[in-house]
């Protein structure tokens, strides 16, 4: 028994080094799942260009016959921006608009702001309350602005704000947008294809354009730039990866199951039956989209969801680690609490390419990728320290990891250039190319902090969304 | 294998970026040359067309220019003209080639490029002979497009293919169709008349959206007729189209679909009457402030605040009712805020 001492560190070394090798594996699977999804969205990309092609967007503008639609915007303490956001909003180029601005129970003067700008009066609501929400206060109408409609209610939060003003919708199609969110003007024009292409569709959702650093005057972006400064700019390559490729790359792959919260085109009817926003999640937009595909699944009505790439909102950015990091957080217990709700979809083929292939990618891929990146990085650096795993491997899964990966986003960054071109200058090409190549030095694994940070608080029953600072886009 | 995985990121890395800034260059300095040549052609056609004989002086201006910028003049100038100058434009593309190679683009076996000929030809005019034939394309997007070309070059033929087509067409072409005859207009309400003559069940309804919105007399004896169709969104919007067209015939209709069994055509008949001012229709409304149905109820409500005073007078009436759901309607009809205006949902 003596001669057979169990060699324990050598246990460990050899342990740590297959989990690095299993690791690697991940990393090399889903970056390869993500070169399938980018060759799907130039496909994607090339049949939208096609269809597009000097097409006469105006004629919806003046049919007699085209899809109502309301937009929606719920507002809370959004004081220094309100104005400029309902103004943008009601020169949205699209005829039968609607505009619902729900003011849920701001603190600051939000409603006054709108009361003054809009010469609002009180209108005698008769609806009927088909999505049960915190009491309305009270509704307004503008005779300037006879599109207007403002619904002002006693807090409940972003859902709630949302379910109320589709109480009170008119539209065929409801917009859900976050009152910061700049909207093109000829998005809506845009955004509506699907539903007059296909009666399946049940949502659509649009591109979202990162507003900091772009030149915007009266409410609209006139000229795009790339953000100069670090965080806004790495938030400008991660939102062009996951709308040019992610979304669009879904779109052949199973479809969609995240139309983002600030700009999403939903079919009302569907909405209401489904039983609108759900309260009790961070991830009401997500979980809401996925209710409405399962929904339309199980009982053979519309359930198909399209991402759109041309029309565009923009938004303002978080600026600030804190901030982000706050936002970050809440996106992944969004995701987290959305994934555990609809569990019964996970590989079940019930429910097609949306069971099969979209629901474990986001549970496999999306939900636990912080956590296995964060035990890669981890067993990396302490396989290195203990020389269980040598330099060459390191390099080896930092090409798979990040130089993969770098990779596919700047392969993203040429279907921009080749498709919208939307950064007209050669500079801020270089500006974007470099934010890309940073991104890997810092802010990636602070994005893995975040979300693991998320996951925990998940796991502990948080449920708050964690204060958002607006800061208003310059007139 | 790790020197090959670098060699091979690496070099894939250095084409990315290469053709990134090269496109970004190229693009920037190809959009300069065009804005120039195309401001100098745009303002040399504009010139052109405003002559009497305008194709003699076109082909030294639209030759120069590649076939791209030579679409986009043409495309730009399109959507601001009409009448004489359009046609000019039209003649002038013809003789510029634009014309058939947007014809031999509809003949092509490419979806897409049969796409782009229909489109193109929406945009500058002309197509007669080619773009007909695509409304039996199999491909939805040409169908709708040449349903859309169809707004423009209205007769007889096209407008008989378009209502055989709205029943049973795709979504996209459902739509274009239906735009298409609402833009004809009175063109087109013969044959619609005649189709709603001799239609009825799912297949009138598109048609009927389009009558509802043309609204014109001639479809009366068809709208009368469809208000006693066995479906139940047939009889609402020929109650849409009935309360669009007035007249005692109308009235009448409209008042025996109050009874309906549908609460959707109930709703309809009421709001028709409310909107063609028939005061004297307050009693039936008053009555259907009992109705089992919230939406016929309400509708029944503002039709009666719509009524004027003696509207009025039956909601304070409505207010002593037996039934709880008329008095609370009719409440909530009454109990204005300072200065409201009554509003609700439809």
């Amino acid at each position: 028994m003596v001669g057979d001492v169990i060699d324990w560190g050598g246990l460990a070394a050899s342990g740590l080094v297959r989990l690095e090798i299993v690791i690697l594996g991940y990393f090399l699977l889903v970056n390869s799942f993500y070169a399938v999804l980018l060759v799907s969205a130039v496909l994607e990309m090339v049949q939208h260009l096609r269809v597009t092609w000097l097409e006469g967007r105006w004629r919806v503008l003046n049919s007699r016959v085209a899809p109502t639609i309301t937009v929606l915007a719920p507002a809370h303490d959004e004081a220094p921006t309100i104005a400029a956001s309902v103004r943008a909003l009601l020169a949205l180029y699209y005829p039968n608009l609607e505009v619902i601005i729900v003011n849920d129970g701001s603190t600051d003067p939000t409603l006054d702001v709108l009361r003054r700008e809009f010469d609002l009066i009180p209108v005698h609501p008769i609806f009927q309350r088909r999505l049960v929400t915190e009491p309305v206060r009270g509704l307004y109408r503008s005779p300037s602005h006879p599109s207007l409609l403002v619904v002002d209610k006693d807090n409940g939060g972003k859902a709630d704000a949302l379910n109320a003003g589709l109480n009170v919708a008119s539209g065929d199609l409801v917009c859900a947008i976050d009152a910061d969110t700049l909207v093109e003007p000829d998005a809506l024009q845009r955004m509506v294809r699907p539903f007059l292409i296909s009666g399946e569709i049940v949502a659509a959702g649009g591109t979202i354009r990162v507003a900091n650093g772009c030149v915007i005057r009266g409410g609209r972006v006139v000229v795009a730039r790339v953000s100069r400064r670090p965080l806004p700019g790495f938030q400008a390559v991660e939102y062009l990866r996951a709308f040019l490729f992610g979304r669009l790359g879904w779109n052949r792959m199973g479809g969609n199951l995240i139309i983002s919260g600030a700009f999403g085109l939903f079919r009302r009817d569907a909405v209401i039956a489904s039983g609108g926003y759900e309260h009790g999640t961070v991830g009401e937009d997500m979980e809401l989209v996925l209710r409405l595909r399962r929904r339309g699944v199980e009982l053979h009505g519309p359930s198909q969801v399209k991402f759109i790439p041309d029309p565009v909102a923009w938004t303002q950015v978080p600026d600030s680690p804190r901030v982000l990091a706050r936002q970050r957080d809440r996106w992944h217990r969004g995701l987290a609490d959305t994934m555990w709700r609809h569990r019964r979809l996970f590989f079940n083929p019930r429910y097609g390419a949306m069971g099969m292939i979209a629901m474990p990618y986001f549970v496999i891929v999306e939900l636990f990728a912080p956590v296995v990146e964060a035990v890669g990085l981890a067993g990396l650096a302490l396989g290195l320290l203990t020389r269980a795993v040598n330099l060459p491997f390191a390099a080896m899964f930092f090409l798979v990891a990040y130089g993969y990966g770098l990779i596919l986003t700047l392969a993203t960054v040429l279907l921009e250039e080749f498709s919208f071109h939307r950064y007209a200058s050669a500079g801020d090409h270089a500006v974007l190319v470099g934010w890309a190549l940073l991104e890997n030095f810092g802010y990636r694994q602070a994005t893995v902090v975040w979300r693991l940070r998320g996951l925990i608080k998940y796991l502990r029953g948080r449920k708050d969304w964690g204060a958002m600072e607006r800061k208003g886009f310059s007139p | 294998m790790l020197r090959t995985v670098a060699f091979l990121e690496a070099a894939l890395l250095a084409v990315v970026l290469v053709v990134i800034f090269g496109h970004a260059l190229w693009l920037q300095q190809s959009r300069r040359r065009g804005a120039v040549l195309l401001a100098r052609a745009h303002a040399a056609l504009s010139e052109v067309l405003q002559r009497s004989d305008p194709a003699l002086d076109a082909a030294p201006v639209v030759g120069s220019l590649s076939p791209a910028l030579r679409i986009r003049l043409f495309a730009d100038l399109a959507v601001s003209l009409s009448g004489t100058a359009a046609a000019r434009l039209t003649a002038l593309a013809s003789a510029s080639g634009l014309t058939a190679e947007a014809e031999r683009w509809c003949r092509s076996r490419w979806w897409w490029r049969r796409l782009r000929g229909a489109r193109l030809l929406t945009v500058i005019g002309g197509g007669a002979g080619v773009v007909s034939d695509l409304l039996d394309d199999p491909t939805p997007f040409v169908r709708a497009q040449a349903a859309e070309w169809a707004a423009a070059h209205p007769n007889p033929e096209v407008i008989r293919r378009l209502l055989d087509a709205l029943a049973g067409g795709a979504r996209l072409f459902r739509f274009s169709a239906q735009d298409a005859l609402g833009r004809i207009g009175s063109g087109a309400i013969d044959p619609i008349a005649d189709y709603l003559a001799t239609h009825r069940g799912a297949p009138v309804e598109p048609v009927l959206e389009v009558a509802v919105g043309l609204a014109d007399a001639r479809l009366l004896p068809a709208a009368l007729r469809l208000a006693g169709d066995e479906s139940a969104r047939v009889r609402t919007l020929a109650a849409a189209l009935l309360g669009a067209l007035g007249g005692d015939q109308a009235v009448a209709a409209l008042g025996g679909m109050l009874e309906d069994r549908s609460a959707a055509v109930r709703t309809g008949s009421i709001r028709a009457l409310g909107h063609l001012g028939q005061w004297q229709a307050a009693p039936r409304a008053a009555t259907l402030l009992r109705d089992r149905s919230w939406q016929v109820r309400k509708e029944a409500g503002m039709t009666l605040r719509r009524f004027g005073a003696p509207g009025t007078l039956y909601l304070r009436r409505a207010l002593a009712d037996a039934d709880p759901f008329a008095a609370d309607m009719a409440a909530q009809m009454l109990d204005l805020p300072a200065g409201g205006e009554p509003w609700s949902v439809t």
